[in-house]
């Protein structure tokens, strides 16, 4: 091994002198063999010819015993790059449109695999991520109730640890108060055990302790770095520290390192669930981590035992529930709708990467046809074709990994603008609309992704060239001007697909737009100018406690307390100078929360839960709780009747007002005042009491700007005692303001702080910011759809201007003869553009074909709805168009066909320009 | 100079070598150049030119290495450490690269010399008694 390695080091550093030296040797035998022959009495000239004879090509020798040398594939690799170099430099105009068209592919390309790294792939930072599995219960209400926990927690064979939080997948905001006053934060109760189960230690301080679950204790909490930085300036001291949270004495404990995210990149405090919490009910979320060795399918089947044994136990309540274990890494708090996004951009961004492969692989083979001599004549010289195919190879390598490199920069710059644009969190919070997208950035991945993906793109744009590059024989080739239809084939065939392509892109992108267009000018039927919202959140302390059942005489003292509390709110907030009117609400239109119940009509009883607990569609109503003049607040019109009064106590007879929408459903071409309807919310199922129509108002879109407006019903807040009364310690604010509405928030903070200064207002917004956030989903597809067929279009346009070009240069020739021989110059512009016309004709139609195929295939791009619209009903990021709409369509193919023209026109207008006698002499 | 797109080909085949006996051309099988260089070597150093001239010497004319194959195989053989090369003087008083068996080239050579009898002998014995 060693005399081997030697060797071929040396061969390798002391490349000339072994040249040289074989070089010697090679001669000293020729010239023995020379006087070998004259010996035998040859003439001089003879014996010359017979030794050359014999040895045979002396450079094939040579290049045999390079090979033997064993670092050949080095050397000419080597080789192959100085002479890419040095012939790319000669061309500097084609070298720079290559590397950019390839730059802007990979640079798109690199930069969505950053977010799509960010958001999907990275393993999650916490210890042995892939051991971490989450425990669903598969069943109504989804995971584990505390009794079920417990039993787990105990008798399992399976897992290291377990651990459980409160709050679902958001989390939940807290009220937080230490010195500086009040604030909402966004938190979550979990188990102590659920840090140490992750793996991440906190910085400061430590984690929970197992003990202080326990209910008697004073609650500890573990704070962020961002709020320990907010809250206590990064003093270490922080710890030990009292917090008022939901009006409880609460110790800081630890502080968790920058960076760490849990479930949601909004918590920032999470306070240790207590066992009362624990207890008190179903809806717990549950981590686990694996024993070392234990699979996935085993803790199933484990898991599935510990259920049907509770089945058999509690059949009353736990027989039908169902346990399934998956990896954390799979449940990431995406789902599927965000996957399938990101695969649709991924695709189209992949498509802009397939145009500049077409493109740059067309001017490739424009280049190796004008280099047909060379390459002749380097096969007649005795190299072998694969040699040439891998020094055409290395040269479009080269090529695109320069490409990659400009690329990483574009991807830089793009991430930026990507970031800078991506849409908002639902919530009010520097949180995004896609989960950890923030943390995207250029790093070892990505760089990695980058090379890889130049390399293949060098590759897949290269291997035709230059097969085909490589295939002259000199024969042909000096006889110089025989058009090559092979090449011209294959540079049709790319035109074509690029064509095809963009179009493709551009369909997506003009739907978006489009789309998009159209949301802008959605009426959403109220008027969201100058008004200022905020949320106060009551679940806390004695107005919490106050709640739940009525007193002895049937009363609900309690929410009375809650009801004035509110009322002063909005007395106090009235009397704030530059306020019109203000209203509160359960939950604000459009502000990503509703809710949702059941009406029965004229004394007809809302029907019971079908089959599947599904209500029956058409009578779910928007269920609106308000108090205040909310009509006049948010500009929604009324049609008849009147509006609510201070006589619509909570003594008086029932009253609602109904939307137009829920009026014609419900009572067609009939007087809606007066009549009677029940509510029956889907939580709770007795049905209120009957409820008087009082008068009719304008539909508003309530969910999202896309949804058709459901029908809905607005009943007076203290009408409604005793309903729900959890969901309605959470009322949200609107305030009409005389001019701009952010002006008035510090006013309002602390008109609500007169109240009650332990109770923060929070998610503190002027109301038209929630019209841009159901825009900005859409604005950003647009955006990035739109990015992407611009560069779709570019590129394809150099493409197929770089063909024609080509084509003009090696017809110029035959030009100068039609022109000599009297031909109009826009006869030769038309035979000249008929080619490209035909060309981008066909590319048009395949691209239309392709597009109508994928939209039917993937329901508008992927964007269709998944499930329930009822749920989720900004799914379709179509909106007032179909996917394949005609118009869209035409307009595209139009601008499509536009730009290719134009790009066939300018080189067949020099081709016009032609002098006679210079072209007969060109060649 | 000489030119032929196919037959290089052949006769540069890497392994096999090739020599021409009284006039046909005829492949080795592999290892065999290699086996008739490392025992051209064993009385002393030659070089290239020299390798040749002893081979067909030996063989009384019969074998005649193709320098096509033969300057290959001895770089091959020298990667590997079975020769080695030094500069010396021929006896025409000329620079030439000369090769030389190092100690493992003579264990190969041994071996491969035993091998190649045992073969031999084996195919002997199948062609007469078949």
């Amino acid at each position: 091994m060693f005399p081997d390695l030697l060797y071929r080091l040396r061969a390798i550093f002391r490349r000339n002198r072994m040249e040289a030296e074989l070089d010697e040797e090679v001669r000293f035998h020729f010239e023995n063999q020379v006087e070998a022959n004259r010996r035998e009495g040859m003439s001089r000239r003879e014996a010359r010819r017979r030794a050359r004879l014999s040895f045979g090509g002396v450079e094939e020798v040579k290049e045999e015993c390079r090979d033997a040398r064993g670092v050949s594939f080095l050397e000419t690799t080597f080789l192959d790059l100085r002479y890419a170099v040095r012939s790319l430099c000669q061309k500097p105009g084609f070298t720079a449109v290559v590397v950019v068209s390839l730059a802007l592919g990979i640079g798109a390309n690199t930069a969505v695999f950053s977010v799509v790294n960010a958001i999907l792939l990275r393993p999650l930072p916490y210890e042995d991520p892939e051991r971490i599995v989450l425990i669903n219960s598969r069943w109504y209400q989804p995971p584990a109730s505390a009794a079920e926990y417990q039993a787990w927690e105990e008798e399992n064979p399976v897992f290291e640890r377990m651990a459980y939080w409160g709050g679902g997948r958001t989390g939940v905001t807290l009220t937080v108060k230490n010195d500086g006053g009040a604030q909402n934060i966004e938190g979550r109760r979990v188990s102590a055990s659920l840090f140490s189960l992750l793996g991440v230690q906190p910085i400061l301080g430590r984690n929970f302790l197992p003990d202080e679950e326990v209910a008697s204790a004073v609650p500890t909490v573990i704070l962020s770095y961002r709020l320990w930085e907010r809250l206590f300036e990064k003093d270490p001291n922080a710890i030990g520290k009292n917090l008022r949270i939901n009006r409880e004495n609460a110790t800081v404990v630890g502080v968790m390192p920058q960076g760490f995210v849990f479930a949601d990149v909004k918590e920032q405090i999470w306070v240790v669930a207590r066992a009362d919490f624990r207890l008190s009910s179903r809806g717990m979320p549950v981590m686990a981590r694996l024993k070392p060795g234990v699979s996935i399918g085993q803790a199933q089947v484990v898991m599935e035992t510990l259920a049907a044994r509770r089945a058999e136990q509690y059949p009353e309540t736990d027989a039908d529930w169902r346990v399934t274990v998956v990896p954390l890494h799979d449940a990431r708090w995406s789902g599927a709708r965000l996957r399938e996004r990101l695969f649709i951009f991924s695709c189209a961004v992949g498509f802009v990467l397939l145009i500049a492969c077409a493109n740059v692989a067309g001017l490739l083979l424009v280049r190796s046809s004008s280099r047909r001599k060379e390459m002749a004549t380097r096969l007649a010289l005795g190299a072998g074709r694969w040699r040439l195919v891998r020094q055409l190879l290395t040269e479009s390598t080269l090529l695109a990994v320069a490409g990659g490199a400009l690329g990483v920069a574009v991807a830089y710059g793009g991430l930026k603008v990507l970031l800078a644009f991506s849409p908002d969190n639902h919530q009010f919070d520097d949180g995004r609309f896609f989960p950890r997208m923030n943390e995207a950035g250029i790093d070892g991945d990505v760089l990695g992704y980058a090379l890889l993906i130049s390399l293949l793109t060098g590759l897949v744009a290269g291997i035709a060239p230059a097969f085909k590059g490589s295939k002259h024989n000199l024969s042909e080739a000096s006889r110089g001007t025989t058009p090559d239809s092979g090449q011209q084939r294959s540079s049709s065939l790319l035109v074509v697909a690029q064509v095809a392509l963009a179009l493709v892109l551009l369909i997506g992108a003009g739907s978006m737009i489009n789309s998009f267009v159209r949301l802008q000018s959605v009426d959403v039927g109220f008027n969201p100018d100058d008004v200022l919202t905020f949320r106060v959140d009551l679940r806390q302390g004695e107005y919490a406690n106050s709640l739940g059942s009525p007193d002895e005489s049937g009363k609900y003292s309690g929410d009375l307390q809650v009801i004035n509390f509110y009322r002063q709110v909005l007395e106090r907030v009235r009397a704030v100078p530059g306020v019109e009117s203000a209203a509160a609400i359960g939950f604000l239109p459009l502000s990503h929360y509703t809710f949702n119940s059941h009406v029965g009509v004229d004394g007809r009883p809302p029907k019971d839960r079908g089959e599947r607990g599904r209500w029956d569609p058409e009578a779910r109503v928007r269920h609106k709780v308000v108090m205040g003049d909310l009509f006049q607040t948010l500009g929604i019109p009324l049609l008849r009747g009147r509006d609510f009064t201070a006589q619509d106590s909570a003594e008086a007879p029932g009253v609602v007002v109904i939307s137009e929408g829920m009026a014609r459903r419900h009572w067609p071409d009939q007087d809606p005042i007066g009549r009677q309807l029940t509510l029956r919310s889907r939580r709770r199922g007795a049905a209120g009491r009957p409820l008087e129509v009082v008068g009719v108002v304008g539909d508003i879109q309530d969910w999202s700007l896309q949804q058709e407006p459901w029908a809905a019903v607005y009943v007076p807040r203290v009408q409604q005692q005793g309903m729900n009364s959890g969901r309605l310690l959470r009322m949200s604010f609107a305030v009409r303001t005389a001019s701009e509405a952010t002006a008035l928030i510090p006013a309002v903070r602390a008109a609500v702080a007169g109240v009650d200064p332990e109770v923060p207002i929070y998610a503190v917004a002027p109301m038209d910011r929630f019209y841009l956030i159901w825009t900005g989903e859409s604005r950003f597809y647009t955006l990035l759809l739109g990015v992407f067929a611009g560069l779709a279009l570019i590129l394809s346009a150099i493409g197929v201007y770089g063909v024609m070009a080509h084509s003009v240069t090696r017809r110029t020739h035959e030009i100068g003869i039609r022109m000599a021989l009297g031909a109009q110059s826009s006869e030769v512009l038309k035979a000249v553009m008929r080619w490209g016309v035909a060309l981008t004709m066909i590319g048009v139609a395949l691209g239309l074909a392709a597009a109508f195929i994928l939209t039917r295939l993937t329901g508008a791009f992927g964007l269709m709805p998944a499930e329930s619209i009822e749920s989720s009903g900004n799914d379709n990021v179509l909106y007032g168009i179909t996917p394949t709409d005609p118009a869209t369509f035409v307009a595209v193919a139009i601008v499509m066909t536009a730009v290719a023209l134009l790009a066939c026109y300018i080189p067949a207008r020099r081709a016009t320009k032609v002098e006679p006698m210079i072209a007969l002499r060109h060649e | 100079m000489h030119f032929d797109r196919k037959s290089p080909k052949i006769l540069l085949s890497k392994y096999k070598g090739y020599v021409t006996m009284s006039e046909t051309r005829i492949d080795l099988p592999q290892g065999t150049l290699d086996l008739l260089i490392l025992r051209s070597l064993s009385l002393g150093p030659r070089h290239g030119w020299g390798i040749s001239e002893r081979i067909q010497q030996v063989s009384k004319e019969v074998l005649r290495v193709q320098q096509g194959s033969l300057y290959p195989a001895l770089h091959r053989l020298e990667r590997r450490g079975w020769l080695k090369a030094t500069w010396g003087t021929s006896e025409n008083n000329r620079r030439a690269k000369f090769y030389q068996l190092t100690r493992t080239g003579r264990k190969q050579l041994e071996a491969e010399t035993e091998t190649w009898r045992k073969l031999i002998v084996a195919v002997g014995q199948v062609l007469d008694t078949a």
